[in-house]
């Protein structure tokens, strides 16, 4: 429940992003391709100084530069990981003795205020950790430079990050961040409780029906017809309406972007999910959650639920909760094919119309997503490093429930970016929890829902 | 005999009425507050045990430290006083003066300039937030405590009305006595209308005490540099993505509060009086 508010603020703060940079889009109307002018000057002045210098080498690290202060924001505002930034940062600067680096680490929920009305302001920092999944819109608006000329210029491997993440913040073939870190949802079972209700602890279940049949087995329903126990649901965790309809082949938006909410697969899905709820009587349901809601911890590592599908930071908190144990992952089970979804945080160079500036931002990210940075943050906070070479590294990769998760972000994928609807899957959830307490078909719903997201994506036009 | 007996029993069954309803009242109001100092003394684990449990054990006057130790406690605190001590003058001074204007002098376009005055309550902040924001970052004000008290010393819309309210209350014969005198307008402002108005004035300064205080988004936006954060903003830091450290937050949360409490218990003669008078609470 808190994971979902937490959604939908991040959502908010997402449109609410999105809204600021059209603003200034608007306001900087004049320099509209500052992105790649700012490339190509860095193209030129790089050519100058070969000439100056050696012929051969594309003079990665010159000699002497003018001292400069850069600005970067992010959310790791207290706690290990603020100590760990500070560190990485005091080695980046031992390395770099030319640029000193202010750093802010704002608070998760206030950081999207403060940053994009910073970027509309026009004072934005010169690097900033920034939400994946928005990227192209800020791109488009050119409000962050592109990064071409700099990954061709020091030669960085795209190849080492996870596809889908380079995908993400690729702009009309253009690379306009880079990848910080990620996750993926996936299924945790508890392999105890397995064994009690005489289910295999090393098959888990791959497709709806078998979860379906294993979470009746491992449901516990006490005397006063309370639930001591709950197999499986679907509102618990981090699973996703649109994450399940994936994985039923479902799809919420055709090639051209046209909305296919109402398609079959979708529908078939809600009524799936539907069903599971509604085995559990809302009643009995509640006071499951109520009592969940003061373990401070999720209902998964308490052994109230068997099952459940959830972010891989789960996987960190069993390990500082309850180390000793019994679980496994899995994919999600799916219908038609493996799916999973992901978000995360990329960085991008605001455009601050100074090419010093830029460039040391530059060679800060490339320091925060070198395999060895990653490793560490990987090592300090056990997140989904977007470097493979990182967190695929061996001494990760041999640990199974790891290795699971990795494997995972071949079949994940983003929300699609849509403009007119950046935080289309957020404005869904109403429709979803309605049908999920038995108020409403689901087919009339995603009726509906197709409907309001048509209406909004033609006020939408209208504006353009 | 037996009737005065019977008023007095219904008078005692009306005050058993009264007061169990006032009591039930506040401890409504208290459980927030109890929790949070029963939190703020917690160890890591039970802290949302059902029912609750609300005396700790053993009681961890370590999170306190904690609390003071995880920002720049004292820095923070000196910055907030400051903010706060400037804006409360800034307001006061200018709010006063402005109300004067509108209540007691006449000058062409008053009752015109008193309604675009009193339209600029209609506008929410939040449309207003990007276009102020951008025309402090014209000024080169974004990372200065400019942007967050400079403002105040242009009267605010809400505090202007509530004093030339209070002000017209005030007799005209008192203004024209001291005229006759040869008294001069400001002169009449200072010496007879604000000494008049001092519940008034403490009402003000009161809110504006509590609104700057608590201020959270105009710090959020125009401070960049952690040496100028204030309390508000280092209380937020204890909120992650991933979860919160509740007991430590509490006991930082209560540090914070601390002076808001003791200004309402010194000043709830004013305090109570500026709600009966205004119909609002800070």
């Amino acid at each position: 429940m808190k994971m979902k508010k937490g959604l939908s603020l991040f959502c908010t703060a997402t449109i609410m992003l999105g809204v600021m940079a059209g603003c200034s889009n608007g306001a900087n109307e004049g320099s509209k391709n500052n992105g790649e002018n700012a490339a190509a000057q860095t193209n030129n002045s790089q050519g100058t100084s070969t000439n100056s210098g050696t012929d051969t080498e594309p003079a990665a690290e010159p000699e002497k530069k003018e001292p400069v202060e850069i600005d970067f924001w992010h959310v790791y505002s207290e706690g290990p990981m603020k100590d760990l930034y500070e560190k990485l940062i005091a080695d980046f600067q031992k390395e770099h003795d030319y640029i000193t680096v202010k750093s802010l680490g704002v608070s998760f929920w206030d950081y999207w205020t403060k940053l994009s009305t910073a970027v509309a302001g026009g004072s934005g920092p010169d690097l900033a950790l920034n939400d994946t999944s928005t990227a192209l819109n800020r791109a488009k608006s050119g409000v962050i430079l592109n990064l071409d000329s700099y990954i061709q210029r020091d030669g960085i491997k795209l190849e080492d990050y996870f596809p889908v993440l380079v995908d993400r913040v690729k702009y009309n073939g253009s690379m306009y961040a880079m990848p910080n870190d990620t996750d993926v949802r996936l299924l945790f079972y508890n392999k105890a409780a397995f064994r009690e209700v005489g289910l295999d602890p090393e098959k888990p279940p791959t497709n709806w029906d078998e979860l379906e049949q294993y979470a009746d087995k491992l449901t516990i329903v006490n005397e006063d017809k309370m639930l001591d126990r709950v197999g499986f649901s679907p509102t618990m965790g981090n699973l996703n309406f649109w994450t399940l309809a994936w994985t039923n082949g479902g799809d919420f938006w055709d090639d051209s972007l046209k909305p296919t909410y109402n398609k079959p697969e979708n529908v078939e899905t809600l009524q799936w999910m539907a069903k599971i709820q509604g085995k559990y009587g809302s009643k009995a349901l509640q006071a499951f959650n109520t009592q969940n809601g003061a373990l401070q911890m999720s209902p998964f590592i308490a052994g109230r639920v068997a099952m459940i599908v959830d972010v891989n930071n789960l996987y960190g908190d069993i390990k500082r909760n309850k180390p000793d144990m019994e679980f496994g992952v899995a994919p999600i089970p799916f219908q038609k094919q493996n799916a999973s979804w992901s978000a995360g945080f990329d960085l991008e160079i605001i455009d601050n119309k100074d090419q010093a500036q830029a460039d040391a931002a530059w060679e800060l990210m490339k320091y925060l997503t070198s395999v060895d940075v990653q490793k560490q943050i990987h090592r300090e906070s056990g997140s989904l490093v977007s470097n493979m070479l990182a967190a695929k590294d061996a001494e990760f990769i041999s640990d199974p429930v790891w290795k699971m998760v990795v494997d995972q972000m071949d079949s994940s994928r983003f929300i699609e970016y849509v403009e007119g609807s950046p935080s289309w899957h957020a404005s869904l959830s109403p429709k979803i929890d309605e049908v999920l307490q038995g108020k409403k078909d689901a087919q009339a719903a995603l009726d509906e829902a197709q409907q309001a997201i048509e209406k909004e994506l033609e006020n939408y036009a209208a504006t353009q | 005999m037996n009737t005065y007996s019977s008023v007095k029993t219904s008078l005692f069954i009306h005050r058993i009425m009264v007061y169990s309803l006032l009591i039930a009242g506040s401890v409504l109001f208290i459980l927030p507050l109890l929790w949070m100092l029963s939190t703020s003394l917690k160890g890591d684990v039970g802290l949302f045990d059902l029912p609750p449990k609300w005396v700790p054990e053993p009681f961890q006057w370590d999170n306190y430290v904690k609390a003071v130790q995880s920002f720049p406690f004292l820095r923070y605190t000196y910055n907030t006083l400051f903010l706060t001590f400037v804006s409360m003058f800034g307001t006061v001074l200018s709010s006063s003066l402005v109300a004067y204007a509108f209540a007691k002098l006449r000058w062409p376009g008053r009752n015109v300039w008193f309604v675009i005055l009193l339209a600029t309550m209609m506008l929410p902040p939040q449309v207003t937030m990007i276009p102020v924001f951008v025309l402090f970052k014209k000024l080169n004000w974004i990372d200065t405590y400019l942007p967050l008290t400079v403002p105040y010393f242009f009267g605010g819309a809400f505090y202007i009305f509530l004093l030339r309210q209070f002000f017209m209350t005030i007799p005209k014969e008192l203004s024209e006595a001291a005229k006759i005198d040869g008294c001069k307008e400001i002169m009449i402002y200072a010496k007879i209308f604000l000494p008049l108005s001092k519940p008034a004035l403490a009402t003000l300064a009161i809110f504006t005490f509590m609104g700057t205080w608590n201020d959270f988004l105009g710090p959020l936006i125009y401070l960049n540099d952690p040496d100028k954060f204030t309390l508000a903003l280092g209380l937020r830091s204890f909120q992650m993505q991933y979860g919160t450290r509740w007991n430590v937050m509490m006991a930082a949360s209560i540090i914070v509060m601390l002076p808001t409490i003791v200004l309402f218990l010194s000043c709830q003669k004013y305090f109570i009086e500026g709600i009966t008078l205004t119909g609002i609470k800070g």
